[in-house]
C-alpha cells in the first residue's frame, strides 16, 4: 500500500504530547485561505521552485523540454537533475511499510517523553487506509498516536482509524457557515457533525482553532461555545505569514497579504479570557 | 636580593645536591614555602600561595616538571644587575632538566613532520585529580601515619618517604606562615576584614593537620592544597565537599561557594564534577550538587567547566536544574552517563568500585579521582588523515611528502575490503607511533620530573613506595583523542557505493580526483559531496562509522602504557578541528583542499545532519561507547528560544535520557546565542543543523524565510 506525503518531520515537539514523528499526507480538500503549507493541497507530486537559487546552468531544459515553459506541469520530476537546490519536487508516493519503518526509529525517544507519532497534513483522513494502517503498525510496537485533521471526509474515514488512534487534533476554523465557506471554500456542516460524533467515540479529542484576525477572528466566541457543548478542551493557534514564500515558488498567489500577526502575548490574553489554552504552533 | 629569595624553588633544588631528584624537588618546594612573600587579600575570602612557583625564572609545574621562563630570567637581571652571573648560573644549571627539550630528541625527523602536518601527535603534558576526599578526611597527620606505616614496609624507599615528609613539612610551615600574617593583620582590621581574618587564624589552628570542622574550614582547607602548587581540576567536588556542606549554615555556606567560585575563575581553574552513583545504583546527589549547578549559573563564567554526573536514579530535580543551568546559555554542565562510563572502565579493569570515582581531567577526558595518572593528551590521531593517506599510498596531501605507511597504490584497489584494509594500517601506523613516542616520554617525565606532592595526595604512591609520575598511582591509562572520525565514515561510505557497489567511477578516476582537487570532476564532486552523511540515521554510513569507530578504540587497547594501564581512545577537539582539517588534502566526503570543515565531536560534521536531533544521535549511538575511556564527546546545539521554554527542557530532558538508555555517554550542550543565529544568516552553510523553534515545530533556521529569520534574531534578542 501507498501513501502520498510531503514530508516525515522527526523531533517534532508541538502535534502532541512528548517528542514525535509528524508524517505530513499530501491533498487537502479545504482551500483556506491563510493555509501555510500549499504544497499539502494538491494529492499530486508538484514541483517547488525557488528563483533566488536559480543559476540558469539550464540543466532542467536538457532534461525535460517542457521546463520553463507554459507547457511544464509542475510535476517536479526535473528537481532531480537540478544542481542548485532551486528547484524541489514536494511530495512522494511511498510504501506504507517504509513510513512505519521511519515513524518507528526514534522509539527510544518516545518511550523517555512520552510521545509518539503523529499523522498530519493535509488532510491525513482523505487516504485513511494508508492511515489506518500506519496507525496500527505503531499501537502493535507500543507507540502513541496522534491525528491533525479538518474534519472534512464521511465518518466511516474515522471508523476506520478510531480503533488505533489515542488522540485526535481536530480543527475546527468557525461556526458560521457564510464565513465558512468564504474562508476555507467548503460548508462545515460535515465537519461540525463529525466534531460532535468524535467526540462520544474517540478515546482522546482536542479541537484547535486557527485564529486569523479580520477572518474568523469573531467566530471564537461561538467555537468556544460549540467546544464547551461537546465538554473537550480547545486551544487557540495563531495566524503567521511563514508559509508566503512558499505560494511564490509554487507559482501561485497568496491572498491574505495584509493581515497582522498578533503577537503571543495578545493571545495568551484571549485565551485566558476565553478559558481556553494557546498552542504556540503557528497555523 | 639573595639568590634564595629570588629563585627559592631552584636554590633548594640545588641546595640538595647529594640526594636523589624526588628529594631535591621536595626541597625547592620547602624552600619556596620559606621565601614566598605572603599577600593575604582578605577580599577573596580564603587564601592560598596563588600563582605561587609560576612566579620564578625556574618553576616547578603541573604537567610538565621543571620548566624555564626565559622573560622571568631576564627580568630578574634587569632588576637586581649585581646578581647576573649567579642568575645565569642557575639558569643554565636546569636548562638540560626541562622535560619537553628531552622528549624532542627522541623523535626522528619523519616523525616530526608527522606533528607538523597534523596526522597526529604524542606526548602531551598532564591534568590530574588528586583525592582531596581523602586529604581532608584524614588531614597532614593523617598523610603522615600512612608514610609511617608504609616506610616499615618498603625498607629501601626511605628516600622517597623523607621527600614526601618535606613536602608535608612545606605545606604545613607554608600554613603556619599564613596563619602568622592573619593573625598580624588582625590588629588593624575592621567590619566584614576582621572577621574573616579571625575565621582564618581559627581555621589555620586546626588544618591542614586535621580534618576541618564546618565548610568554612573545609573550602579553607581544600583551596589552600588546590592551589598550593598549581590550580588543576578539583574533580568530585560534592564528594569531597559536600558532608561539610550539608548542615552548616544556608547563608553562610552559600558565601563560601560563591568566594571559591570567584577564586575558580580568577585562577581559570579546570573541570569541577559533581553528582554521582555507586556500584549498586545508590544516587549521592547533595546540597552542593544543586547549588553549584546554581551558582554556575548565576556567575555564568566559563570556568571552571563543569560536569554533571546523572544515571538511571538520579532524581528528576537533579534533571531539570540541569536543564535549567544549561538554559542560561553557559554551555554547561557537559552531562555524563554513569552507565555507559563506568562498564567502559570496568572493561579496562577497573573495579566498579573504582570505575563509580570517575570524574573529568582537564576538559573531557575521563579519569578516576584520587587514584590515578591517566595523564591527558597522550596523543591524537587524525581519522581523516588515515583516510587520506590510505588513498595517496602514504603521500601526505599537504606537505607532499610521504609520511604515512605504505599501503600501496589506492588506484589499484579492486574490494571495498582492500581499501578498508589500506585505511586501518595507516590508523595501526600512526597509533604505533603514538605508542611508542608516548611511552618514552612517560619514562622521561618519571626519570626527570618526579612530583612529591601529588605523590602524597593520589593513592597508591605511599602505598607502593613509588613516585606518581613513575607508576605510583593505581591507575595509569593514558588518553588518546581522535579527529575526523565521521568524516572518514562518511567518505569510506560514498567510496564504497559510487565505486564498489554502483561503479560509477573508478578508484583510478577518484585518486585522480583527489590529487587534481576534484578539478575538473564536476559531477564526481557533486556525487560524493551529496552522498549520505553520519548523523542521519542512515544504516550505510552508520554501518562505516560503527566499523571504523570499533576498530580504533580497541587497537588502541591493546597496547600499554609505562605508567601501568592501557590505551583508551575518546574524542575532544577543542576547537582543534579546523586546524586538522585544514591540513588535509580533498577528501572523500566532499571536503576540498584548504577547506577547514571536520566534525567537531563524535557527531556529524557541521551542517550534514539534517534529520535532527533524533537522528542524530540514533547514528551516534551505533557507535560502540563502552570503548571510549578517554571522553567520548558529542556536542548538539539548540537556539535559545526553542530550549528556554518548559516544552524545549523537557524534550531535552527526555532526548538525554533516551540517549543515555541507548548506551550514550555524553552531551554537551549548546543553546545558541544571538551572534550565531547572525553568523548563520551570514554563512548558512556552516549552520545547516541549527535548530530553532518556530512555533509549531522544530525547524532548521537555515531553511527559513529571511524575514522570519529576522523575526528570530529579534525575538533571541529579548529572550537575552
Amino acid at each position: 500500500m501507498y501513501a502520498v506525503i510531503f514530508d516525515i518531520q522527526r523531533f517534532s515537539l508541538h502535534d502532541g504530547p512528548g517528542i514525535r514523528t509528524t508524517v505530513f499526507f499530501k491533498g487537502c480538500n479545504l482551500r483556506c485561505l491563510w493555509c501555510h503549507n500549499p504544497e499539502s493541497q494538491s494529492p499530486e507530486p508538484e514541483l517547488m521552485f525557488y528563483a533566488d537559487k536559480c543559476t540558469g546552468c539550464g540543466k532542467c531544459r536538457a532534461f525535460c523540454e517542457k521546463a520553463f515553459t507554459e507547457l511544464c506541469e509542475r510535476c517536479g520530476k526535473c528537481a532531480s537533475v537540478c544542481p542548485c537546490g532551486a528547484k524541489e519536487q514536494s511530495g512522494r508516493k511511498e510504501e506504507v511499510k517504509e513510513i512505519v519503518k521511519t515513524a518507528l526509529r526514534d522509539i527510544p525517544f518516545y518511550k523517555t517523553s512520552g510521545g509518539g507519532v503523529t499523522l498530519s497534513g493535509g488532510e491525513p483522513l482523505l487516504q485513511a487506509d494508508a492511515c489506518a494502517e500506519i496507525l496500527r503498525e505503531c499501537k502493535k510496537n507500543g507507540v502513541h498516536t496522534a491525528v491533525e485533521t479538518a474534519g472534512n471526509v464521511p465518518f466511516s474515514a474515522f471508523e476506520k482509524l478510531l480503533p488505533h488512534t489515542d488522540l485526535f487534533l481536530f480543527d475546527l476554523k468557525g461556526i458560521n457557515p457564510v464565513l465558512h465557506k468564504q474562508n476555507v471554500g467548503v460548508s462545515n456542516s460535515l465537519i461540525l457533525e463529525n466534531a460532535g460524533r468524535l467526540s462520544q467515540t474517540a478515546k482522546d479529542v482536542r479541537f484547535r482553532m486557527p485564529y486569523i484576525p479580520g477572518y474568523n477572528s469573531d467566530e471564537v466566541f461561538a467555537v468556544c461555545e460549540f467546544v464547551r457543548a461537546l465538554d473537550k478542551p480547545l486551544e487557540l493557534m495563531a495566524y503567521h505569514d511563514i508559509g508566503t514564500g512558499k505560494y511564490a515558488s509554487l507559482g501561485r498567489e497568496y491572498s491574505l497579504k495584509d493581515v497582522r500577526v498578533p503577537s503571543a502575548r495578545e493571545m495568551e490574553n484571549l485565551a485566558r479570557e476565553l478559558g481556553v489554552m494557546f498552542n504556540p504552533a503557528f497555523v | 636580593m639573595e639568590m634564595k629569595h629570588l629563585e627559592p624553588f631552584a636554590w633548594g633544588y640545588r641546595h640538595a645536591e647529594k640526594k636523589d631528584v624526588e628529594y631535591r624537588i621536595a626541597n625547592g618546594i620547602y624552600t619556596f614555602a620559606e621565601e614566598f612573600e605572603i599577600e593575604l587579600n582578605v577580599k577573596n575570602k580564603f587564601v592560598a600561595p596563588l600563582g605561587g612557583m609560576g612566579r620564578y625564572a625556574v618553576n616547578y609545574a603541573r604537567a610538565d616538571g621543571i620548566t624555564l621562563r626565559r622573560e622571568v630570567k631576564e627580568r630578574n637581571i634587569r632588576d637586581y644587575p649585581e646578581l647576573e652571573e649567579q642568575i645565569n648560573v642557575y639558569f643554565d644549571y636546569f636548562f638540560p632538566y626541562e622535560t619537553h627539550r628531552v622528549i624532542s630528541k627522541y623523535r626522528t625527523p619523519e616523525e616530526e613532520k608527522l606533528e607538523i602536518n597534523k596526522c597526529c601527535w604524542a606526548a602531551g603534558g598532564g591534568h590530574s585529580n588528586p583525592d582531596y576526599e581523602m586529604l581532608l578526611r584524614i588531614g597532614t597527620n593523617g598523610i603522615r601515619n600512612r608514610i609511617a606505616l608504609f616506610r616499615n614496609i618498603h625498607t629501601d624507599k626511605g628516600g622517597f618517604y623523607d621527600a614526601l615528609e618535606r613536602t608535608l613539612d612545606a605545606l604545613e610551615l607554608l600554613a603556619r606562615r599564613y596563619r602568622e600574617k592573619a593573625a598580624e593583620m588582625l590588629g588593624s582590621a575592621e567590619g566584614e576584614d576582621k572577621k574573616t581574618l579571625a575565621r582564618l587564624v581559627k581555621a589555620f589552628e586546626n588544618i591542614p593537620q586535621n580534618a576541618p570542622r564546618d565548610f568554612f574550614e573545609a573550602c579553607e582547607m581544600f583551596w589552600f592544597c588546590f592551589a598550593f602548587i598549581d590550580v588543576d581540576s578539583p574533580g568530585l567536588f560534592d564528594y569531597a565537599l559536600g558532608r561539610y556542606y550539608e548542615n552548616d549554615d544556608p547563608a553562610d555556606r552559600w558565601e563560601c561557594l560563591e568566594g571559591l567560585w570567584e577564586l575558580f575563575r580568577e585562577t581559570r581553574t579546570w573541570n569541577l564534577c559533581v553528582g554521582r552513583s555507586d556500584e549498586f545504583g545508590n544516587d549521592y546527589t547533595c546540597a552542593l550538587t544543586y547549588d553549584v549547578l546554581k551558582m554556575a549559573r548565576e556567575k555564568k563564567y566559563d570556568t571552571p567547566n563543569l560536569t554533571l554526573r546523572l544515571h538511571s536514579g538520579s532524581p528528576e530535580k537533579l534533571w531539570r536544574e540541569a536543564a535549567e543551568t544549561l538554559s542560561s546559555g553557559i554551555g554547561m554542565p557537559a552531562i555524563y552517563n554513569d552507565e555507559c562510563v563506568c562498564p567502559a572502565l570496568e572493561a579496562i579493569g577497573v573495579p566498579p568500585s573504582d570505575a563509580h570515582l570517575y570524574c573529568m581531567n582537564g576538559c573531557n577526558q575521563i579519569d578516576i579521582f584520587g587514584k590515578s595518572h591517566m595523564g591527558l593528551e597522550d596523543g591524537e590521531i587524525s581519522v581523516a588523515k588515515a583516510l587520506e593517506f590510505a588513498l595517496s599510498g602514504g603521500v601526505c596531501r599537504f606537505s607532499d611528502e610521504k609520511l604515512g605507511a605504505d599501503t600501496g597504490d589506492a588506484a589499484s584497489f579492486k574490494t571495498f575490503d582492500e581499501l578498508m584494509a589500506a585505511y586501518k594500517k595507516q590508523i595501526e601506523f600512526m597509533a604505533d607511533y603514538i605508542v611508542r613516542t608516548s611511552n618514552k616520554a612517560q619514562e622521561i617525565f618519571a626519570e626527570r620530573a618526579p612530583n612529591p606532592w601529588k605523590s602524597l595526595i593520589v593513592q597508591g604512591c605511599i602505598e607502593k613506595g613509588l613516585d606518581y609520575k613513575n607508576r605510583g598511582p593505581i591507575y595509569g591509562h593514558a588518553q588518546v583523542l581522535t579527529e575526523g572520525l565521521p568524516d572518514a565514515a562518511d567518505g569510506l561510505a560514498a567510496i564504497k557505493h559510487y565505486v564498489f557497489d554502483e561503479k560509477k567511477y573508478s578508484m583510478a578516476q577518484l585518486v585522480d580526483a583527489l590529487d587534481k582537487d576534484f578539478e575538473g570532476y564536476d559531477e564526481l564532486y557533486r556525487d560524493f559531496k551529496g552522498y549520505h552523511k553520519f548523523g542521519n540515521d542512515l544504516e550505510d554510513v552508520d554501518g562505516v562509522y560503527a566499523e571504523i569507530t570499533d576498530h580504533l578504540y580497541r587497537y588502541f587497547q591493546t597496547k600499554r602504557t609505562f605508567r601501568g594501564g592501557v590505551f583508551g581512545v575518546g574524542c575532544s577537539t577543542f576547537h582543534r578541528a579546523p586546524n586538522y582539517g585544514f591540513h588535509c588534502g580533498a577528501l572523500p566526503n566532499g571536503k576540498k583542499k584548504g577547506e577547514r570543515l571536520l566534525a567537531d565531536s563524535i557527531g556529524a560534521t557541521p551542517g550534514c545532519d539534517k534529520n535532527g536531533p533524533t537522528a542524530l544521535l540514533c547514528s551516534v549511538m551505533k557507535g560502540n561507547q563502552y570503548l571510549a575511556t578517554s571522553g567520548n564527546v558529542m556536542q548538539i546545539k539548540f537556539s535559545k528560544s526553542q530550549f528556554c521554554t518548559e516544552r524545549g527542557k523537557e524534550a531535552f530532558i527526555a532526548l538525554a535520557k533516551a540517549y543515555f538508555t541507548g548506551g550514550g555517554q555524553t552531551l554537551q550542550v549548546n543553546v545558541v546565542s544571538r551572534e550565531e543565529l547572525l553568523d548563520a544568516v551570514e554563512h548558512p552553510e556552516n549552520h545547516q543543523n541549527l535548530l530553532v523553534r518556530v512555533g509549531g515545530f522544530s525547524q532548521y533556521f537555515v531553511k527559513l524565510p529571511q524575514p522570519l529569520q529576522e523575526n528570530i534574531i529579534a525575538r533571541t534578542e529579548v529572550a537575552l
